[in-house]
């Protein structure tokens, strides 16, 4: 191992002792009635495994590339719609589809990956990691719910999901004060309450998933598995060391199987 | 103003220290007086960075939430001791509004730093930090980033042609209109994937994945970050004592604390406002440098 390896390394296990001291941190101010550090430090510590779980499997070219295009195009629906109505956006929308095409991890990357690229142009905040989490949460759903069966890719089941997620989207975002309410008053009234106030926007999320799901859901589903099969990445069928990446054979013998 | 000045010229992995902690002490740090000393240290560095731009930009949204936060507050936490007023028959206690106060600053705190985040940490910055932590994901954030700015070019493009075939959005019944942009969105879809999986296998031919990914670092870490990262460094640890041994934040529940600062108060409010301020030190240093350099010329 060389030097360079060893910094690459230390870089990722430095990340222990600090969620570990953060942790304790968040836990102490806890103690003392403040609650506003322990949600932020939790949800990015919740994103570790998944970032590690990427990281860990071989990658293709042709993967990294269509998880970043469907980030993009997360990122870029979301920009026209964040000045006309907030919340009325279909970036969960993409986001689901692109977790039901290919795949819960795929999924949960082009959610965290969208949130964090839109917000590079809606400006970064507080927010990001929630976002990303909850997006990130979105994909990785919808890609354990629909991916594998076909009859749940219909219309009406996803848009069930579709509409579960526009709630739960704007629960997650609602945590930090939530949260922050509870530590005050250990009233489930009041964190009741928060959560009724927000309830609008919650709808208008669930009304604009419903109506994209609805309306682009199948033809995009089309569209997407037809790439998936033309280009032979992020198959159903898990390949655990197809590495070696083989054009034409490859693609072939894979499309065989599928269809099996 | 460009990269290689004052507080922006810092090694990424300083800025995201100084960020870490001021968010960290924001949080930590609950005393509205603290707070509101951490703002004005938040809008001095704003000035400082694009002569308040970008904060003048924000101030609506941010007052906006601010004013809600406010507003909530005594409306849903009915805890506390001195009961200013019944509203029907709830009672709006002084240290629910109190606490809504302390909370609504500690968010203007957060999202004024933030602003000043956007400027100084650009999106290089980030992702040469991320990149070292996770290569495959920081290379999806920042094709996908690049990939922006392109698809929005491509779809205008598209809209314009399709237009000239009768199919736009802006015209006929809504079922219409949804029909049309389905189409338009399916073509820029179709279309980007197209190209992006020839831009995949463009990089596949030119080797990726089959070795390490090497990258250009193009942040040297200098004797500047050394110093700031000691002073950061200092003062974190200062103010870790300090809240640790009970000071730097205000009892609010059951009945309210004093706000008047007694000696360890002052000491967190100090190091606070020392620690969001120090990288000033480095753009002072420079724009004297430029002026001397300007003089001499």
């Amino acid at each position: 191992m060389n030097s360079k390896q060893l910094r690459l390394l230390s870089a990722k296990w430095v990340i222990i002792p600090i969620g570990i001291a953060y942790i304790g941190l968040a836990w102490l101010a806890l103690q003392r009635g403040n609650s506003l550090l322990i949600g932020i430090v939790l949800v990015l510590l919740s994103m570790i495994p998944f970032v590690l779980r990427f990281e860990r499997r071989e990658r293709k070219a042709r993967e990294l590339m269509l998880i970043a295009v469907m980030a993009a195009v997360a990122s870029i629906s979301r920009i026209p719609f964040a000045a006309l109505l907030p919340n009325f956006t279909p970036v969960t929308f993409v986001v689901i589809i692109s977790g039901v095409v290919f795949g819960a991890e795929a999924g949960w990357m082009v959610g965290a990956a969208g949130a964090l690229v839109s917000n590079m142009f809606l400006g970064q905040g507080p927010w990001t990691p929630w976002q990303m989490f909850a997006w990130g949460m979105a994909g990785y759903t919808a890609g354990l719910f629909a991916h594998r069966s076909t009859w749940r890719q219909r219309r009406v089941p996803l848009a069930i999901l579709g509409v579960i997620w526009g709630f739960l989207h704007g629960w997650i975002m609602n945590l930090t004060l939530a949260l922050d309410q509870w530590v005050q008053t250990h009233s489930w009234k009041a964190v009741a309450a928060k959560y009724a106030l927000s309830l609008p926007f919650e709808l208008t999320h669930a009304a604009a998933n419903l109506f994209f799901i609805i309306v682009f859901g199948p033809s995009w589903i089309r569209l997407l598995e037809r790439y998936r099969r033309k280009y032979g990445t992020l198959e159903r069928l898990e390949y655990p060391d197809d590495a070696a990446y083989k054009p034409v054979e490859g693609g072939v013998s894979r499309e065989a199987s599928t269809v099996k | 103003m460009t990269d290689s000045f004052g507080f922006r010229s810092l090694h990424p992995f300083t800025i995201l220290l100084y960020y870490a902690g001021g968010i960290t002490f924001g949080m930590l740090l609950f005393h509205p007086l603290i707070l509101l000393a951490g703002w004005a240290a938040a809008v001095v560095v704003n000035l400082h960075l694009d002569g308040g731009r970008e904060w003048r930009r924000w101030t609506v949204p941010m007052a906006v939430g601010c004013l809600l936060i406010l507003l909530m507050n005594p409306i849903l936490s009915h805890r506390g001791r001195t009961v200013l007023y019944y509203f029907g028959d709830m009672p709006i206690t002084l240290e629910s509004v109190v606490y809504g106060m302390t909370l609504a600053l500690s968010m203007l705190n957060l999202l004024t730093l933030f602003i000043t985040y956007r400027l100084v940490m650009s999106e290089q910055k980030f992702l040469f930090l991320f990149s070292r932590l996770s290569p495959k994901a920081a290379l999806v954030a920042m094709m996908a980033l690049g990939m922006v700015p392109r698809l929005r070019r491509r779809l205008q493009e598209l809209m314009l042609i399709q237009r000239s075939r009768g199919i736009t959005v802006t015209e006929g019944s809504l079922a219409q209109r949804a029909r049309n942009g389905t189409r338009i969105v399916g073509t820029l879809l179709s279309w980007t994937l197209e190209d992006a999986l020839q831009t995949a296998d463009s990089m596949q031919a030119r080797g990726y994945g089959t070795g390490r990914r090497s990258g250009y670092a193009g942040f040297r870490f200098r004797s500047r970050d050394m110093w700031t990262v000691s002073a950061l460094t200092a003062c974190a640890v200062l103010l870790l004592g300090v809240w640790a041994s009970g000071y730097g934040f205000m009892k609010v529940y059951p009945n309210l604390g004093s706000f008047r600062l007694i000696t360890g108060d002052q000491v967190a409010l100090a190091g606070y406002i020392t620690y969001l301020l120090l990288p000033l030190g480095w753009e002072w240093r420079d724009r004297k440098s430029w002026r001397t350099l300007k003089y001499k010329m």
